[in-house]
């Protein structure tokens, strides 16, 4: 008996090994159809498909390996296309490890969309061959499909930022095309095998809890979501809100949400890991087994599931609308804001603009979505602070004018989604941390429209607008002239534009004093408006000694003041995106023409200064004679 | 649905319990656990706005932190295991006056219908092993947790098999607990506490006490601990990004004087981690700032020396290494260095290191003792190098003399080549085994 089964196999590989030379002679004879008819034919597919594990992976090193190539690809396509279809067929029968560690080297490596997806075609055969076994390969073969979208090239300005004009275009760029065909084709190469997972892997009645470990379906979800991180995620910026265009980037983005919100099952699932990562870091320990891998819950390791793309993930599921009908709704909105917090922030720090414009996004969206005012006690988890930090860094330093615009809106709302007392301790921190002159100024200002609110309803005044707090807040963000007398006034100009408003405001609207104005304003004389004054005269006279000087051909001796200028100068062409160069570095020297035109631009902010200055003296003047006239015909 | 047989769970009416099918045994989830349920959501007209049912999944969420709306964590807390109950929810326990559009309306009294499925306590264990399992006995409403430096001082009380083996009040830097004997799970488990909390933390003895037990506390090798914590108090962290480099600088030397502490006391594991954080802490400047250089290579040296002390000679190699980099004539590096390769049998490495130390020194006497030492060991495994090459080759001699093996296959036409078998026992070890890099 066994030695029949022996001759029977000896019988099947002569015969396999006879195919084989025959494959390849039919290809050498460009008999392409032949080989078609080979594995198609009613009477041939049965016989040499059953041969074909004998000579798979010789068929796999001889014909397929050696055509799947961009040259056999523009020269004889249909070799190419032949060897793409024996390489889907053969798939099937092959030893899986072995052809599997050659679609991984061949995928990472793969030089065209074409060989990419002939090997990807092969890999989805695999792939669905070894079902739920080994995990760990399955995902290392997921790896390699995302090395080599990570690895394409692109064009240098989606790191850099772009305008929205740009943004439009951006699918006509060649490189992004070939991305995201790389993606779409990897759409298709997912498709199958997401429809079996969602029916063969599920929760077993008997099991309680989630299994979060190494399975198929955990590494399915933690690859779609990595793909929604870079590259795809530079793509964001074009995503412009109520646009009727439905853009490829869209149609990637989405599909791939909505895959991993059907594995997920519950979307919001990874939000409850979220605080988790973003707030404490694992202690990795080589002596107890603690490796950055060795986790057994795969979503809170960073390599499987970065949480960027974990942020984008979400950003897909609010701002791009994809939460899927069934999601829960129990979730406390609370619980939904905070998450959201600590990922928008992990966005704004990247570097890539993009990005961070993702971020403000995805939190502008949830701050229009919350309906009850935040409890200020949200304030005691360090991420508020990290986030105000990187969304001011992007408000006053960001080269692209639309991050800093919806940088700025979102400050404003993000400030203004928390109750009183949280307003006003998330003012009072930037206000004392910040650098930024203007940034400063808005904020103070927006301190002054707060109170100003507070004041228009009926009832007392909340604590943090009147008294001591009101006072502390004034003192903070009004009465500052950082180096007294010999503040640079140019380079406060904003800030102090804001006080002076701030001050002729209050003058004006509080005259019965129920915020505690007047109460403070001995300390505001003392501590801006004197120094201030004497700083406009001496400012003002320097300046138009300097311009007679230059006008004489004598300024040498005060040209670095004007350097220091032109660099201020400098840095707002940068940050306002016209200059390409670095902001810090210094200008040529200029000619004559061009320093009048400096001092003169600056002659023109002191005057601006001074007449604010002299209206909101004036108003304090009016203001407390009223006061005084009224609280002597009251006595 | 009669009145009577609602529990009130709020006091105030705002959450309504009625129990449709009683629970098994007496037991609830603690808070912070994670719970697994079904859920069905009503509006009162009946009106269905969501189901965990409907998603043919089970709902899981961390009790009692706020992930979800207040009456469900009120509700889900008072249900025993298999308990199935209706909940009534009045708006301001749930989405108040803004509702939830589009699905839940402004001001909407919700109902649902939950079937608890079970509980399991929280992993606080970095590798998520179940090594460090908390259960929040006495929730807080407060959200700040120590961090790294962060002064903290709480309540502990130990047990084991039932008996208590320390109850005490503890103040240490947050990452220094080892010092004042904190078993490493307890200080990981304290970093995630609120201040005011109370907490069971279940540890398992590679984050309590090890293989080698505490003769102390009379707790056996490989044993598991239970503690109880209650977190009265902690600051807040050092904030590294707002110090400016003079700042950091200071730090770091306070961060090198608690090494140096631990050091004295013998205590290498926290001295390693002080002089490690003095050494992050340091500003990027030891090019251009002569003493941030100086603080930087004693620290290094300092670490190598920890090292050295405890067996880690590779380790204490790097750090002479990277003080070495910083200054090339450093003696005391060469000198540690040179002890290191000569652990490690590193002899040629060795002896170089101690002869510069001789070359920069030429009084070393330390040095010149090592240089024989190194010249000795290099001798002896010279002879024995010579020794086990003339074995070998009067056996190849002898071997050679036998009769050549008859020459049935070419040898080299299976060199480098499996069987079937081993390529598939290979293929499957190298696609299942943990943190292999393929290339």
């Amino acid at each position: 008996m066994q030695e029949q089964e022996m001759e029977v196999d000896m019988a099947d590989a002569v015969e396999a090994s006879n195919l084989l030379q025959l494959i390849k002679q039919l290809l050498l004879e460009k008999a392409y159809d032949g080989v078609r008819m080979l594995f198609e034919s009613a009477q041939e597919s049965e016989r040499n498909t059953r041969l074909l594990p004998h000579i798979a992976m010789h068929l796999y090193h001889d014909v397929c390996s050696e055509n799947l190539s961009d040259e056999v690809n523009s020269q004889e396509p249909e070799l190419f296309d032949c060897s793409d279809e024996l390489l889907k067929l053969l798939a099937k029968f092959a030893p899986l490890q072995e052809l599997m560690l050659e679609l991984m080297e061949r995928l990472e490596e793969s030089s065209s969309l074409n060989v990419f997806g002939a090997h990807l075609r092969a890999l989805q055969v695999v792939l669905q061959r070894q079902g739920r076994d080994k995990p760990q390969a399955v995902e290392w073969s997921l790896q390699s499909v995302f090395t080599r979208l990570r690895e394409l090239p692109l064009p240098k300005y989606l790191s850099e930022g772009y305008d929205e004009a740009q943004a439009r275009l951006i699918e006509q760029n060649e490189q992004v095309e070939d991305l995201l065909a790389h993606y779409i084709t990897v759409g298709l190469f997912r498709q199958p095998l997401c429809s079996e997972i969602l029916q063969h892997d599920v929760r077993a009645p008997s099991q309680t809890f989630k299994d979060c470990g190494l399975n198929r379906r955990n590494i399915f979800t933690c690859f779609f979501i990595q793909l929604l991180g870079r590259p795809l995620a530079l793509l964001e910026m074009s995503h412009v809100k109520e646009d009727l265009t439905r853009t490829y980037v869209q149609q990637v983005t989405e599909s791939l949400s909505q895959d991993a919100s059907q594995c997920l099952g519950d979307p919001f699932y990874l939000l409850n890991l979220v605080e988790q990562r973003a707030r404490w870091q694992r202690k990795l320990d080589a002596a107890k087994g603690v490796y950055e891998m060795s986790c057994r819950n795969v979503f809170l390791i960073e390599e499987k599931l970065p949480l960027h793309a974990v942020a984008m993930y979400y950003h897909s599921l609010f701002v791009g609308n994809q939460l899927p009908p069934n999601a829960p709704r129990i979730y406390a909105p609370l619980f939904l804001f905070e998450s959201i917090v600590y990922l928008s922030e992990v966005l704004l720090k990247q570097q890539e603009p993009p990005l961070q414009y993702c971020g403000l996004r995805l939190v502008e969206h949830l701050l229009s979505t919350l309906g009850n005012p935040v409890l200020s006690s949200s304030l005691q988890l360090d991420v508020h602070k990290r986030f105000c930090e990187a969304l001011c860094k992007i408000v006053g330093y960001s080269p692209q004018v639309a991050l800093r615009q919806l940088g700025l809106h979102v400050l404003r709302q993000y400030v203004l989604v928390f109750d009183d007392q949280g307003k006003y301790l998330i003012l009072k921190n930037l206000l004392e941390t910040l650098q930024h002159d203007g940034l400063m100024g808005y904020l103070g200002g927006m301190y002054k429209d707060l109170v100003d609110k507070a004041l228009e309803e009926s009832g007392p005044l909340p604590e943090v607008y009147s008294g001591k707090l009101f006072r502390e807040m004034l003192l903070l963000c009004v009465c500052v002239l950082p180096h007294d007398v010999k503040s640079d006034l140019l380079l406060h100009a904003d800030r102090l534009c804001h006080a002076l408003n701030i001050l002729r405001y209050f003058a004006v609207r509080d005259k019965k004093d129920v915020t505690g104005f007047w109460q403070a304003l001995p300390d505001i004389v003392r501590r801006l408006l004197d120094p201030l004054g004497k700083a406009l005269n001496f400012s003002m006279a320097h300046y138009k000694a300097y311009k007679e000087r230059v006008e004489k051909g004598q300024s040498a001796s005060d040209d670095e003041l004007m350097q220091r200028q032109l660099n201020m100068l400098a840095v707002n062409i940068t940050n306002s995106g016209m200059a390409g160069g670095d902001g810090d570095s210094r200008l040529p020297d200029i000619g004559r023409q061009e320093k009048l035109e400096v001092l003169a631009s600056s002659i023109t902010s002191l005057e601006t200064l001074q007449s604010l200055y002299l209206i909101a003296s004036e108003k304090l003047e009016q203001s407390a004679c009223l006061r005084r006239k009224a609280a002597q015909s009251d006595s | 649905m009669p009145e009577e047989n609602k529990i009130d769970l709020s006091g105030d009416g705002g959450v309504l319990k009625e129990i449709l099918q009683e629970g098994k045994g007496t037991e609830t989830p603690h808070s912070g656990c994670t719970v697994s349920l079904h859920y069905t959501g009503r509006l009162v007209d009946g009106t269905e706005f969501d189901s965990s049912v409907g998603r043919n999944e089970p709902f899981e969420f961390p009790l009692g932190k706020g992930n979800v709306i207040k009456a469900f964590d009120m509700g889900v807390a008072t249900m025993k295991l298999g308990e199935r109950c209706f909940l009534t929810c009045a708006p301001n326990y749930a989405y108040g006056a803004a509702g939830s559009p589009p699905a839940i309306p402004p001001d909407a009294t919700l109902i649902f219908e939950l079937e608890m499925l079970g509980w399991k306590g929280e992993d606080l264990s970095p590798n998520q092993d179940g090594s460090i399992d908390r259960t929040i006995l006495e929730p807080s409403d407060k959200k700040r947790t120590p961090s790294d430096g962060a002064f903290v001082k709480a309540h502990i009380s130990g047990t084991f098999g039932g008996n208590v083996f320390e109850d005490r009040d503890v103040e240490f830097d947050y990452g220094e607990g080892k010092a004042i004997g904190i078993v490493e799970g307890l200080e990981i488990a304290l970093e995630k506490m609120n201040i005011g909390e109370t907490s069971r933390i279940k540890i398992q003895p590679k984050y309590a006490f090890g293989a080698e037990g505490n003769e102390e506390f009379k707790i056996p090798p490989n044993s598991a601990v239970e503690y109880t914590v209650k977190l009265l108090d902690c600051g807040k962290g050092l904030e590294e990004w707002k110090l400016s480099d003079e700042e950091r600088l200071a730090e770091a030397k306070a961060y090198k004087e608690k090494g140096t502490n631990y050091f004295k006391k013998e205590n290498w594991a926290l001295a390693i981690k002080m002089y490690t954080k003095c050494k992050n802490l340091l500003p990027n400047t030891a090019d251009t700032n002569e003493e941030v250089k100086k603080v930087k290579v004693a620290t290094h040296s300092n670490i190598a020396l920890c090292h050295q002390k405890s067996n880690d000679h590779f380790e204490a190699k790097q750090e002479c290494n990277a003080v070495l980099a910083l200054d090339e004539s450093n003696v005391k590096a060469l000198y540690r260095r040179g002890q290191c390769n000569l652990t490690i049998n590193e002899l040629e490495d060795a002896l170089e290191d101690f002869q510069k130390v001789i070359q920069l020194e030429p009084g070393n006497k330390a040095a010149a003792n090592q240089v024989i030492i190194c010249k000795q060991k290099l001798k002896e495994s010279k002879n024995k190098e010579k020794k086990l090459y003339a074995n070998m080759f009067t056996k190849l001699a002898a071997n050679d003399k036998e009769t050549e093996p008859p020459r049935e296959t070419d040898v080299l036409s299976k060199c480098g080549e499996w069987s079937e078998e081993d390529a598939k026992r290979e293929a499957e070890l190298t696609l299942e085994r943990d943190n292999i890099i393929m290339i």
